[in-house]
């Protein structure tokens, strides 16, 4: 099956249908294809109102609240501490953002998944290439909110659009 | 009672009366229309089934076709393989006239079958019938990193993309050329 031979309605559509950590994934694979998903699904991602760092806890977590509840897009964790927690479908490295990112496909609840790996003293240069990606691809009208815990980590990073944040105070049990 | 002794005797008070079946509104037949795609083999389709075809539904309306038209001159689809429009004729019948299921599971699975449901499906203009076919091919890349999709899809890398580009650049400059030259050729 050749996508690009369907008409543009089409392929539209079909984009339209996938979710957003397939359409992250899908852009990955060329940056062609990367401009396509832009250009048909600019009114999708205007809609979209936040994208959330769930950083309570490791994994990060980064989603889209909708009203229906949430669209995961990744998850963000460390090397060490979660190589064996994540169980691989595939592993692949890609060039996110001009940085060279260890990604992992897996299952979480039967839901197919991917995981951005970071090593402790990447932390930051791995957040901050990811994010320009997001930025890049999802645009410029989309904001940021960052969730973390004072029990977990009071650090909050510089990011393009990083609009809010909210800290949980209290000690984790 | 009848509804001819209630008209004779008005002094009678009126009784409620069912009509009797044979005073019933007539059941419209229904009408059928033919199509045929590249193998040429005709397929009878209800109007009503054919009602999910824009395209069908409007060449029908707007052309004012009776069925006997339709049944000496049936449309040709050339452009759509026998065994994909005989799939797209079964799900138009198995769905006439009845809401359709948020999911549909009876599409080809096949990557090169469901490409051309994809295609004819586009083309007839079935907007339900397309709406699942991108499901399951959006469904064929879940699950997949980006260089699988790229081969499920036939995605081409970025080097390829360029040197296409690289390509197409310099067709177009010789094309070009040969114009310039052509005109000079003339003017002399």
């Amino acid at each position: 099956m050749i996508l690009s031979k369907l008409p543009s309605v089409v392929q539209n559509e079909i984009f339209y249908k996938m979710e957003y950590s397939d359409l992250l994934l899908l852009s990955l694979a060329s940056k062609n294809i990367k401009k396509l998903i832009k250009l048909s699904q600019t009114r999708r991602f205007k809609s979209i109102g936040y994208i959330v760092y769930g950083c309570t806890s490791e994994p990060y977590l980064l989603y889209i609240r909708n009203k229906h509840g949430v669209d995961f897009i990744l998850k963000i964790a460390q090397h060490e501490e979660y190589d064996k927690y994540f169980c691989s479908i595939k592993d692949f490295q890609f060039d996110v953002s001009g940085k060279i990112l260890d990604f992992r496909l897996c299952y979480q609840n039967q839901i197919p998944c991917p995981v951005v790996f970071f090593h402790p003293q990447e932390k930051k240069t791995v957040i901050n290439s990811m994010h320009n990606y997001l930025f890049d691809f999802f645009g410029s009208t989309v904001e940021y909110h960052w969730k973390s815990a004072s029990y977990y980590e009071f650090h909050i990073p510089q990011l393009r659009n990083l609009s809010a944040c909210s800290i949980t105070l209290g000690t984790h049990l | 009672m009848s509804s001819t002794e209630q008209g004779t005797s008005s002094a009678a008070p009126a009784e409620p009366t069912t009509a009797p079946e044979s005073a019933a509104a007539p059941e419209v037949p229904e009408s059928f229309y033919y199509v045929h795609g590249k193998d040429k083999v005709v397929h009878k389709v209800s109007a009503g089934a054919l009602q999910h075809s824009a395209l069908i539904h409007g060449m029908i309306s707007n052309l004012g076709y009776t069925e006997e038209q339709a049944k000496a001159n049936p449309f040709p689809f050339e452009n759509i393989d026998g065994d994909i429009l005989q799939m797209v004729v079964d799900w138009c019948n198995q769905h006439k006239g009845k809401p359709t299921p948020p999911e549909d599971t009876n599409l080809p699975k096949q990557k090169e079958k469901l490409f051309d449901l994809v295609l004819a499906v586009n083309y007839l203009e079935i907007k339900e019938l397309l709406t699942y076919c991108c499901k399951q091919v959006a469904m064929m890349v879940k699950g997949k990193s980006p260089e699988e999709i790229r081969e499920i899809w036939m995605i081409p890398t970025d080097a390829e993309d360029e040197a296409a580009e690289k390509e197409a650049k310099k067709r177009a400059g010789k094309e070009a050329a040969g114009e310039t030259a052509a005109a000079a050729g003339d003017a002399k």
